[in-house]
């Protein structure tokens, strides 16, 4: 908290969507012959940051009825049902089931270092051992 | 429907500050935000559509406020920004809009 206030209140009342990024979603929502006027994309950008608030704090409450203490994509989806956003669960589940498939790729490339058996620092010596030589093979390059 | 660049996404890390402002919101798994985008792509796609809808009718070719405005109290999903449009003037209205922005003005004063 105090960190954000050492940067000043302007920072946290600007905090909001990027123009550029929803302008460019709403045109490609309408059709070719229609425009949006600035004020009401400004407005639409409101409107999901409400959105933001709105299901944050659904979720929040879920999460502590849950007794957990930290805020989970699946508090998001009991939210949105709750909140009669129903709609939209089943392509936020699917979204949720892409992330955990490439999250687990992630980690079977870190187990795969684990399991080359050698320790932390064993690992940071051999690095160390190739950065030294590539820099050997660089400068005898420049000369 | 025109096609979809799928690569435009909101911005997870500033959606996850968003959510922070709240002081309740605690901690907030990785996942989360990136949820959250999805959800809000929807509901950016709800609110446009049914704003569009309204410009149709009123066979205007620009998008405006009021629009969205008269979307927002036909739409039981889009109760919850009832508030937040109540200071869009409505033309449609008439004269009875300056009654009621002063009567609002008055009441949260």
């Amino acid at each position: 908290m105090s960190d954000r206030e050492a940067f000043g209140s302007a920072v946290d009342d600007e905090l909001s969507l990027p123009k550029a990024t929803v302008s460019k979603m709403i045109s490609e929502l309408l059709p070719n012959d229609i425009s949006c006027a600035k004020e009401t994309r400004d407005l639409v950008i409101e409107c999901c940051v409400e959105f933001i608030h709105l299901i944050a704090s659904e979720a929040n409450d879920v999460c502590e009825e849950e007794s957990k203490k930290t805020i989970a994509p699946e508090h998001i989806i009991s939210a949105l049902k709750r909140l009669g956003f129903d709609a939209f669960t089943s392509d936020v589940e699917d979204v949720l089931k892409d992330h955990k498939a490439q999250q687990k790729d992630r980690d079977k490339k870190v187990s795969k270092l684990e399991q080359s058996g050698l320790t932390e620092e064993e690992l940071l010596a051999k690095q160390e051992e190739l950065f030294a030589a590539s820099r050997a093979k660089f400068q005898n390059a420049q000369q | 429907m025109k096609n979809r660049n799928k690569t435009t996404k909101f911005p997870v890390a500033r959606i996850k500050k968003i959510m922070q402002k709240d002081e309740e919101v605690g901690k907030v798994a990785q996942a989360t935000p990136v949820v959250i985008s999805k959800a809000l792509e929807l509901f950016l796609a709800y609110i446009v559509n049914k704003t569009h809808d309204v410009t149709s009718e009123r066979g205007s070719r620009k998008v405006e406020a009021y629009h969205l405005k008269h979307a927002v109290e036909t739409n039981e999903m889009l109760d919850f920004l009832k508030e937040l449009v109540e200071g869009v003037p409505d033309p449609s209205q008439g004269g009875t809009i300056d009654l009621e922005a002063e009567a609002e003005s008055k009441r949260k004063r």
